[in-house]
């Protein structure tokens, strides 16, 4: 390999580290009903290189935050009914059912990406138009059998997690680059 | 996504592959793929190697395949997870109730 290829490769890979987008979607009701945000969400995210390595896990962080937000802020379900195989298979009959008759509500996700000292990181806001949720009793629940996973999978992969409004806005940080790893 | 199955010649052994998303989208898929089987098998496996997104409501799923399997004395397998799916069982703790390979 010649010397102007590893300059142009370096030059590459550092310009594979710059992030400079961010995304807005915001889903009424009726698109709720119709739509899943997450495949177009993980489209944008994997056609980034540097990110590629990092989709199966922000794939789950997304995934439990729309989640949370769709099923808990909107349709007000709660977990407590998945308590055993027949109660987890119907509250997804449920979900399907209230999603069907939901008629009004909102969910935005934001997307940015900022760096400092100790690294790069994504930033997801999710915020649902519902009434909220005790967040402390949420934390401090113990699992049922067939719930409780969720805000545990957040935790561990998110560099920080917060919950603000009531419960109706959730801000996950995700590091996909530390500079403590060097 | 799609989920597929295959038996083991005796029947004794059904492995059910998880291709893409492996979440709540899939439910259905899933249960009928080891419920429609008239002759119970002695051993599952959950073969994940064609899928990278997992989710908690995809944990659910899986412990309803073991609670449907016996439970306790239920022999489910997971295999084929990537690193980071692996993890996820480990943090749950599924890696307890469940063959992870």
């Amino acid at each position: 390999m010649s010397k102007k290829q590893v300059v142009d490769n370096n030059r590459e890979s550092t310009d594979c580290d710059v992030i400079d987008f961010t995304l807005s979607l915001s889903l009424g009701a009726h698109s709720l009903r119709f739509f899943d945000p997450i495949p177009i969400l993980m489209q944008v995210i994997d056609s980034v290189p540097a990110l590629q390595i990092h989709c199966s896990r922000i794939y789950t962080i997304l995934s439990e935050l729309f989640s949370n937000a769709l099923e808990h802020g909107l349709l007000h379900l709660h977990s407590t009914d998945k308590s055993s195989a027949q109660g987890f298979h119907d509250y997804y009959k449920k979900r399907q059912q209230a999603l069907l008759n939901l008629k009004e509500g909102c969910i935005e996700v934001h997307l940015s990406f900022y760096e400092d000292t100790d690294g790069r990181f994504l930033k997801i806001c999710m915020k649902d138009s519902g009434s909220g949720f005790d967040v402390a009793s949420a934390f401090n629940q113990e699992s049922p059998v067939y719930s409780g996973r969720g805000l545990s999978l957040l935790r561990y992969l998110c560099h920080t997690l917060s919950f603000s409004e009531n419960g109706t806005l959730c801000e996950a940080v995700y590091c996909w680059h530390s500079n403590c790893d060097r | 996504m799609a989920i597929t199955t295959t038996s083991s010649p005796d029947g004794n052994e059904l492995t059910i592959h998880v291709q893409g998303r492996f979440d709540f989208s899939t439910l259905q898929h899933f249960r009928n793929s080891y419920e429609k089987h008239s002759k119970k098998p002695a051993a599952y496996i959950v073969d994940l190697k064609e899928s990278d997104y997992l989710d908690s409501s995809a944990l659910g799923m899986l412990l309803a395949l073991r609670d449907y399997a016996g439970g306790d004395t239920a022999k489910v397998k997971i295999a084929n997870c990537n690193p980071d799916v692996k993890k996820i069982l480990v943090i749950t703790k599924l890696d307890e109730l469940f063959t992870v390979e």
